[in-house]
């Protein structure tokens, strides 16, 4: 009898794992979504650590507004010759939008044959190189028209980063910090 | 010198009409009580005023046994008491003024002294109603002098011809002549203890309790304090405002505060720590950018001394402090330097720079004030990339962030900024703050590098030799953690903070 039990409860905690584990499989992000990803942070030479699920935090979606974004740290929204206004970002509608968004978001797997090989993905948020940041994590790309939000943070700052399209690459045109923080 | 006339006046306000005028410059519709009292601080009279308008007075009773406290001179045997005591308010420039306001905004002065503009005055006394109306200022001088009624006796007082208006800041002599005040030597005065806290307090719109206020007086700076709220006509300064209130909490709180460079130094960082940041504050020549190139010291427009731009700022604020920056995994580092928005003032910063307690501990004073210049930079390449985004400086800076993956960690770029633009400016800085005491003055050069400059490429290409200097150097002035004590027989700065 009672090894039957413990047998049942065993076949029940297999299946709920492998429910758990389809769930998880079928959400996948965009090709798009990765080439953000990639450009942000794995165009360059530098190797650098994501951790290897996608954050999935509601609080900023309440900074989803220019007045908000505006009190960050960080230069006003530029594309690197002159500054570029909100309503040419997005428009208060693409706020609301993006907010919504952000509060039904959810946690996604990175798939790492999908990632550049200077992303290295990291179940150990303290892995770091010398010298440089915690992991970073990230979460699920946000991409309206030709722009994309992200928001990323590690132990030591927590920023929102808008990139925008051109040439085929994405590259940030806001960054701005909740948190910056500069050790000796 | 004051005027011959002197006498002290103090208006103590009904709780609800100071509750209507955060302001107290304009007294014209004053509802309490107004006090009078002689240059030795002698109480004279006291008048209860509804609204701008004396309901009731009483004088202070003079050495005639049947004064009767009313009126304005001395009531004899048989005499009556029908002289009254009434408060008008004077405006400065108003209607019962010869002289018209003059218009504001121009920095003329009204007859009071003030610059243009209504409100001013003050309360006249006038005294009615019996023989030999005296002046106000003679009634205050001599309040028992003079006829005390229609029938009353004592000293006669003049009668001031009423067809010679006698005009403020002209006023009537005991011969009721319209004279000039006259100067007198300063007597013994009765003290009034000013209450800074509470104007401070009105200034930043009443935010702070009677025991806050207490606090603050009691505080020694607050006059500094005061001064940088108040301009000398005593009205408040609304762009110093911001920093009041934050300089008052900060005072409230036991930090120091330095008007000038609007920095706060908290009181968690100790004297020892606190002598070498005011001293580096102080002097424009301890930030030496002289060996810059000219073209970076052009576009970064620096005069002289770095801290000095947070003074200049309206949108940043440099908070210095002391903690434990030790982390829950036990790594130690010597500081850091956080922005962050200022959540009371939207749209401005913080910019905290934390010296680790165990480093004070450790260090050597010539590491701390390196550690200070080394993190003030870091203050600095904040403070320009948010000022100015297409500045030389931020687009290096920006360079360095996407070499690194961008958006990265602004940590190894900003080394790279300091290690490529500052070192030298830090070594010549550490060398004037140190007063070039030490003969071997590559010393400076050595300890200008430090914590995540030594990873740059820029320290990387230097000679082994020279890296290993300053390694040395590094671990001799000491560093934060358990193991970070400096070498007392290796280091060359001294040591004061324990």
């Amino acid at each position: 009898m009672k090894k039957s039990y413990l047998l049942i409860v065993f076949i029940s905690l297999i299946s709920c794992e492998a429910v758990r584990s389809q769930v998880d499989s079928s959400l996948t992000m965009s090709d798009e979504e990765y080439e953000v990803i990639n450009d942000l942070y794995g165009g360059n030479e530098a190797d650098v650590f994501v951790y290897f699920e996608t954050d999935f935090s509601k609080t900023w979606s309440y900074l989803m507004h220019p007045r908000y974004l505006d009190e960050l740290y960080g230069p006003p929204c530029n594309n690197g010759k002159e500054i570029l206004e909100w309503e040419d970002i997005f428009s208060i509608e693409d706020f609301s939008k993006i907010s919504s968004i952000i509060r039904k978001s959810y946690p996604y797997k990175l798939d790492k044959s999908r990632l550049s090989k200077h992303i290295i993905l990291s179940d150990n948020y303290r892995q770091r190189n010398e010298y440089s940041s915690s992991v970073r994590i990230i979460t699920r790309p946000i991409i309206l028209k030709n722009l994309a939000i992200i928001k990323q943070s590690d132990f030591l700052n927590e920023l929102i980063i808008i990139a925008s399209k051109s040439s085929g690459k994405w590259k940030p045109i806001c960054t701005k910090w909740v948190v910056l923080t500069n050790e000796d | 010198m004051d005027t011959y006339y002197l006498y002290i006046v103090k208006y103590a306000p009904d709780t609800f009409w100071l509750s209507t005028h955060s302001i107290t410059n304009d007294l014209g519709d004053f509802t309490g009580m107004i006090y009078f009292y002689n240059d030795d601080g002698i109480y004279i009279a006291k008048a209860t005023m509804q609204n701008g308008s004396s309901t009731s007075s009483e004088r202070h009773p003079c050495d005639d046994p049947e004064d009767d406290g009313s009126g304005s001179g001395d009531d004899s045997a048989g005499g009556g008491s029908g002289c009254t005591m009434t408060l008008v308010w004077y405006e400065c420039g108003g209607p019962n003024s010869s002289t018209p306001h003059p218009p504001a905004g121009t920095g003329q002065l009204n007859e009071c002294g003030v610059e243009g503009g209504s409100g001013s005055g003050f309360y006249w006394v006038e005294s009615g109603n019996c023989v030999g109306n005296k002046s106000m200022s003679d009634f205050l001088r001599q309040p028992c002098q003079g006829s005390g009624g229609a029938s009353g006796g004592g000293t006669a007082s003049c009668i001031p011809d009423p067809n010679v208006p006698c005009v403020f800041p002209m006023q009537l002599d005991q011969n009721c002549d319209c004279v000039e005040g006259q100067a007198i030597e300063n007597g013994e005065v009765g003290v009034v203890t000013p209450n800074m806290g509470k104007d401070i307090n009105i200034c930043l719109g009443n935010t702070f309790t009677v025991d806050e206020i207490n606090t603050l007086n009691a505080n020694p700076t607050i006059d500094l304090l005061y001064d940088y709220l108040k301009d000398s006509a005593g009205n408040c300064i609304d762009e110093n405002l911001e920093f009041g209130e934050l300089a008052a909490n900060a005072l409230l709180e036991g930090s120091e505060v330095d008007f000038s460079k609007q920095i706060i130094i908290e009181s968690s960082i100790p004297t020892c720590v606190k002598n070498i940041v005011n001293n580096l504050l102080n002097e424009n020549a301890y930030l030496d950018l002289g060996d810059m190139p000219d073209e970076v010291k052009q576009e970064l427009n620096l005069s002289g001394f770095i801290l000095d731009l947070f003074n200049n700022s309206d949108k940043f604020q440099l908070t210095f402090k002391s903690a434990s920056l030790a982390t829950p995994s036990g790594d130690y580092k010597n500081s850091e330097t956080v922005s962050i928005p200022d959540p009371n003032n939207p749209g401005k910063f913080k910019t905290t720079i934390t010296i680790d307690s165990s480093y004070i501990t450790n260090a050597t004073d010539l590491a701390i004030a390196r550690t200070i210049i080394h993190e003030s930079i870091h203050a600095y390449i904040a403070f320009i990339y948010q000022d100015d985004i297409f500045n030389d400086l931020s687009q290096a800076y920006l360079k360095l962030l996407e070499a690194a993956g961008y958006p990265s960690d602004t940590n190894p770029a900003q080394h790279q900024i300091i290690a490529t633009n500052f070192v030298a400016a830090i070594a010549n800085s550490l060398a004037d703050w140190d007063n070039n005491s030490l003969s071997d003055s590559n010393y400076y050069d050595y300890m200008s590098w430090s914590g995540g400059m030594l990873a740059t490429s820029t320290f990387t290409n230097m000679s082994v030799a020279f890296q290993q200097n300053t390694i040395d150097a590094n671990v001799a002035e000491g560093n934060a953690g358990p193991n970070g004590a400096y070498n007392s027989v290796n280091s060359k700065g001294t040591k004061n903070c324990n």
